[in-house]
């Protein structure tokens, strides 16, 4: 950018753009940038970077940009890589859309591969967040081995920067304000964790003129995906599982299978559903609003008998759930599919521990150590152990190739959630085809939840109802 | 802190009223009580068995408990659990590949077996080392009263990380109360606007609608205002979608769980303010630094010292010193200084921050603020290099 002596000083600040120096009190205010009282500055959030740059080229206004902190970084790749064609088209399309947009694909559809060819094409230091920290680890070993370079770790116990890094969410929030221009490309991958207020800071306090925003499922339960359209630009390409299977996935069958609660179990349930849904109908509750949950508990914390509710609501959803009848289904599973690999996927993390426990199985979550979860993941991917555990780590990006049956033990209502597990077993593979079996308690709620999952496309493949073998 | 479940306030008027503990309150010093002596009775208990029994009666309990909980410690012993259950995973797919079990009986028989186990203590020690099978340990050496005071501040702090905004008015704080403050804003990274006596903490992003917010910080840094001898506190919330203010003083009852910095005032200090004194022989009067001095957009420098004319009665001029581990800062003010117009402030550099041959001592060389309003001492300044400065600036 070019510079003068009557040019506007432009700076990185905490996460914010500054403009002071002489004339700043002229500088006609343009997008995002407001007078800021506080400092007698021009102020906008660092994200207006790319929008007041091009507006200064556009205007032939010289501005001295002493907020940039990067270089172009020649990178190219070290090991070939041959883009498929949806990948081809998506690169196309977010290359045309100015290098900003979403990229929606799903789970086995090559993201991060997408993602490597963007940075080494785009050619500037490239900061990419990811969720968790085994997709750290994960997203470093890939850009290593095919940029050559050395990859920075940001979380997890990593501080180590450098002009490609790969941050968890949660450290990028609370660095952004130190690191948020050094990095002229920002790729976001499951972008769609981006609306949560903490982590908006991170695309907001970035100046990165280029961003890649990556998911399987852009859309939220709350509506706010139009915040990572405004922050990472819009939705450039989408590709469908049910349009990828064969080509790109895996083919694969949807299995139902409903199972019996128990005599006892059955009275305990419906004992607690009646106290749960008789609160719930005295005090006037609607689920079908968005907030129907939080007025629940809200109202349930202070009303007489609604400390009950909650507690009946807890005890109906675990029997179905939990029930025995599932674990007797689930043997029959991991007996029917002895020379797979399977992934056991359950609502939360004490069914998951029960499962553990019963098969001496493997179990993943938030709770296992990062040096055990590098472990299992290993010895699952080496065939040294069956099957794996999870609750809801695995929901997410982590790699796990060779995994063709994936068995939804419970789990939420959540469209998301559903396309996640389904694509952690859709991995393509020549001879390949997946099964995804849903155990439901019959007459529970639980019918209901696998009902409104159902609502997806990839669901529109080949439903079907039966056992194992 | 405490979460979101766990505040009590009241709204009314546009307003969050925290439902603080009056000190008196013995009712809930006796559950405060309760709780910590059930805390250190179960001390070597696993945190599922302390969980399980924790006594529930009353609405402060999971308050206390958690703020107990918060500080203990998990005792992380290493008794062979992940070593056994490496070995009982490869028997499991050994079981499982051969296809040998006909049930689910059998084929945890058979691992167990493989083990040396019994299949229900192999199930018991499979996963003995998740936090919820650790001991607690570590019960933090509170009184009742130490509990209730660390409830009434987490109960605040709980409320502010939902603040857009906090404004303290220190009119009556002392300069150390005063440095001391100020020094927890620039470490808890806020931006601070000061009106007079108020100062206003937000971020650098608080004006913009989208907003970033800066809660947890302005949580965080709270205690430090209670460390104020008279203070009081605004703060714009927006709680549950409404927006609410805060408002607290000093007469709140609340106390800092921090240990209070004191003011430390080094042998050297004292000894140069003697020899000055002496020197000046009624003409300029010399004492500890005496209050802030705006250097500059959110730039707030505390003297070390003030030199007040005795002659005209309300001259005064501040001088600040920087050592040689004040590099960093160094840097910081000269910009500050330069850019902006401040008069009435000298600084002293220490020798080895002004080195001709360092990127410092280039910038100071450089310095026409500098050539006017500096000057370099040795170890400490000598009354003799102040003086001459003083009668420079006349």
């Amino acid at each position: 950018m070019s510079s003068s002596s009557s040019a506007y000083r432009l700076a990185f600040e905490r996460g914010s753009l500054v403009i002071d120096g002489a004339g700043a009190r002229s500088f006609a205010p343009r997008d995002g940038f407001v007078w800021d009282e506080r400092t007698l500055q021009w102020r906008a959030p660092a994200h207006a970077y790319r929008q007041l740059v091009l507006d200064c080229l556009d205007k032939k206004q010289a501005l001295k940009d002493e907020a940039r902190a990067y270089d172009k970084l020649e990178l190219r790749l070290k090991v070939p890589l041959e883009p498929r064609p949806h990948q081809t088209a998506a690169l196309s399309a977010w290359a045309a859309a100015g290098r900003r947009g979403v990229v929606q694909l799903p789970t086995g559809a090559g993201k991060t591969f997408l993602a490597v060819m963007a940075i080494a094409q785009t050619g500037r230091p490239t900061l990419v967040v990811v969720p968790t920290i085994d997709l750290l680890h994960q997203w470093q070993e890939v850009l290593g081995k095919f940029l050559g370079v050395p990859i920075g770790g940001l979380g997890g116990g990593l501080k180590d920067l450098q002009p490609v890094t790969v941050s968890t969410y949660d450290t990028a929030a609370l660095m952004i304000e130190q690191i948020g221009n050094r990095f002229g490309l920002l790729v976001v991958d499951e972008c769609h964790h981006l609306p949560a207020p903490q982590y908006q800071n991170v695309a907001l306090g970035s100046i990165a003129p280029f961003r890649l925003g990556l998911s399987a499922t852009v859309e939220r339960a709350d509506g706010r995906e139009d915040v990572i359209f405004r922050l990472l630009g819009a939705k450039v390409y989408e590709g469908r599982i049910d349009q990828m299977v064969d080509s790109v996935l895996a083919p694969y069958d949807v299995v139902s299978i409903e199972v019996p609660l128990t005599a006892a179990e059955e009275q305990a349930y419906r004992e607690a559903r009646a106290t749960y849904t008789d609160f719930v109908k005295r005090m006037r509750i609607n689920f079908s609003q968005r907030d129907g949950w939080i007025q629940f508990v809200r109202v349930a914390a202070r009303t007489p008998g609604g400390r009950e509710a909650l507690k009946a609501h807890r005890e109906q959803k675990r029997l179905a759930q939990a029930s025995s009848a599932k674990l007797v289904e689930l043997w029959k599973i991991l007996r029917a599919h002895k020379d797979d690999k399977l992934i056991l996927f359950t609502d939360d993390n004490s069914m998951a521990y029960r499962v553990g426990r019963e098969f001496f199985l493997p179990v993943l979550t938030h709770q296992t150590k990062a040096k055990e979860r590098k472990r299992m993941l290993e010895a699952f991917r080496a065939g040294e152990v069956l099957a794996l555990v999870t609750s809801k780590v695995l929901n997410e990006g982590v790699d796990v190739p060779d995994a063709s049956v994936g068995v939804v033990i419970s789990g939420s209502g959540g469209v998301r959630e559903h396309v996640q597990r389904l694509g952690r077993i859709l991995r393509h593979k020549p001879g390949k085809r997946a099964v995804l079996y849903e155990l439901i308690s019959a007459g529970t709620a639980e019918r209901f939840v696998n009902e409104r999952r159902k609502q997806h496309h990839a669901y529109q493949q080949s439903p079907q109802a039966g056992g194992p073998g | 802190m405490l979460t979101k479940e766990l505040l009590k306030y009241r709204v009314r008027t546009g307003r969050a009223i925290p439902l603080l503990i009056e000190p008196e309150d013995a009712a809930a010093r006796a559950c405060a009580g309760d709780i910590l002596d059930f805390f250190r009775a179960s001390e070597g208990s696993t945190l599922d068995e302390v969980e399980d029994a924790m006594p529930a009666d009353g609405p402060l309990a999971p308050a206390f408990a958690k703020l107990i909980l918060a500080k203990c410690g998990l005792d992380d012993e290493d008794a062979g659990v992940e070593e056994l259950r490496w070995r009982a995973f490869a028997a499991a797919t050994a079981m499982l590949r051969s296809g040998a079990a006909e049930t689910a009986d059998e084929y945890r028989g058979g691992v167990a077996l493989a083990v040396g186990a019994e299949p229900e203590e192999l199930q018991a020690q499979l996963y003995a080392d998740l936090p919820g099978c650790k001991k607690v340990s570590g019960i933090p050496p509170w009184s009742a009263e130490d509990l209730v005071d660390r409830y009434n501040v987490a109960l605040v702090q709980g409320l502010l990380l939902t603040a857009r905004s906090l404004t303290i008015d220190f009119a009556k704080a002392t300069v150390g109360e005063k440095r001391e403050l100020f020094r927890q804003i620039k470490f808890h990274r806020l931006l601070c606007e000061v009106d007079g006596s108020k100062a206003t903490l937000s971020g650098p992003l608080s004006i913009f609608d989208q907003a970033a917010t800066y809660g947890s910080r302005l949580a965080n840094f709270f205690p430090h205002v209670l460390h104020l001898g008279t203070w009081n506190l605004e703060a714009a919330l927006t709680l549950k979608k409404r927006e609410l203010t805060l408002k607290l003083d000093h007469k709140s009852g609340l106390r800092s769980p921090h240990a209070k910095r004191s003011g430390y005032v080094p042998d050297e200090l004292s000894a140069f303010t003697a020899a000055f004194n002496e020197q000046q022989k009624g003409e300029w009067a010399i004492g500890p630094g005496e209050d802030f001095v705006h250097v500059g957009r959110e730039s707030y420098c505390f003297p070390d010292l003030t030199i007040t004319s005795q002659r005209k009665a309300k001259a005064k001029v501040h001088v600040e010193l920087f050592h040689k581990w004040h590099k960093g800062q160094l840097a910081g003010r000269l910009d500050a200084l330069e850019k902006s117009a401040v008069s009435g402030l000298l600084i002293g550099v220490a020798k080895s921050l002004a080195a001709p041959s360092s990127e410092l001592g280039e910038r100071l060389k450089r310095s026409s603020w500098f050539a006017q309003n500096g000057f370099v001492f040795s170890e400490f300044p000598t009354p003799k290099a102040v003086s001459a400065l003083l009668y420079r600036e006349g």
